[in-house]
């Protein structure tokens, strides 16, 4: 644990931005981030390094043709991770929400937590969702942490539903209807985020 | 011998020092509640709280160590500490 960052940056939620990405923001730095165990060690990714650029490319293209939200961060104007709804289930409008924070000086920073609460605020209100979730694996503790404090509340644990390590390890949901995520008493600032070209 | 009662008060401390700026804090911490979901720690401050807590009792925590059972809690922290200070 010690070896983990702790000199962290001060993230101004004033200075974050959420866009959806497009084939120019395509960068080895990106595709580096998808590639560093650090980032991938508890994402569902883990099965599928390395990741190639035709793979981000795919990924770009599908998210925007399918009119999916997957938002580049940019901390004063620098792309430094992404917030993403890689599911949806369109029939009853809610949708799958994960995030990764890719750029070294980021992680174990308030920046995950802003951007989340930037994107579940636009999901709710523009987008006109009315349930997220997001699921994460029992040993990634700062995930869990994160999902918690922004209001989100634990509903499912998946017993040994995921592989970590060569081990079996439990997978837990968690979820938020709208309702709950406007009466919540919380003062985490939201970040500005910029519509996509379908909304 | 370990004082567990002043080690899960010194935990507790760290978790309320820690405590995110932008939540309500609970009246108390019982030893037994499950920590990560008093929703009061953000992800920041659940690694330090876990630094903090190697630094405290001077020993360190493998990854493979990092489950709910074992941290989970304020009495596991302590069980926990406890028996990695006694494989020292």
């Amino acid at each position: 644990m010690r070896t983990l960052i702790r000199n962290r940056v001060e993230v101004d939620p004033q200075k974050v931005v959420l866009r959806q990405l497009s084939l120019n923001d395509v960068s080895e730095k990106y595709i580096g981030w998808l590639n560093d165990p650090e980032v991938y060690q508890f994402m569902g990714l883990r099965h599928k390094i390395p990741v190639a650029q035709q793979d981000v490319i795919r990924y770009i293209e599908t998210c925007n043709k399918n009119k999916r939200h997957h938002w580049g961060i940019f901390n004063d104007g620098e792309h430094v991770g992404n917030v993403t709804c890689g599911y949806y289930e369109r029939n009853y409008h809610w949708a799958d929400i994960s995030n990764i924070i890719g750029e070294k000086k980021f992680r174990g920073t308030n920046l995950a937590k802003f951007a989340l609460v930037g994107a579940i605020d636009y999901l709710f209100n523009i987008a006109g969702l009315h349930r997220l979730q997001a699921g994460t694996v029992s040993l990634h503790f700062a995930s869990i942490a994160l999902l918690t404090n922004i209001g989100m509340r634990k509903e499912a644990v998946l017993k040994k539903a995921s592989i970590v390590d060569n081990k079996y390890v439990d997978h837990i949901i968690f979820g938020i209807l709208k309702e709950e995520w406007l009466k919540r008493n919380s003062k985490i600032p939201s970040v500005k985020v910029i519509r996509p070209f379908w909304e | 011998m370990f004082d567990k009662n002043k080690m899960a008060d010194d935990i507790k401390r760290m978790i309320i020092l820690l405590a995110d700026q932008y939540s309500t804090l609970p009246d108390r911490i019982n030893d037994d509640d499950i920590i990560l979901d008093l929703g009061i720690l953000d992800s920041p401050a659940i690694i330090e709280l876990l630094c903090q807590y190697e630094e405290k009792y001077k020993f360190e925590i493998e990854k493979t160590e990092i489950t709910m059972d074992n941290l989970g809690t304020v009495n596991k922290m302590v069980e926990f500490a406890i028996k990695k200070i006694q494989r020292i």
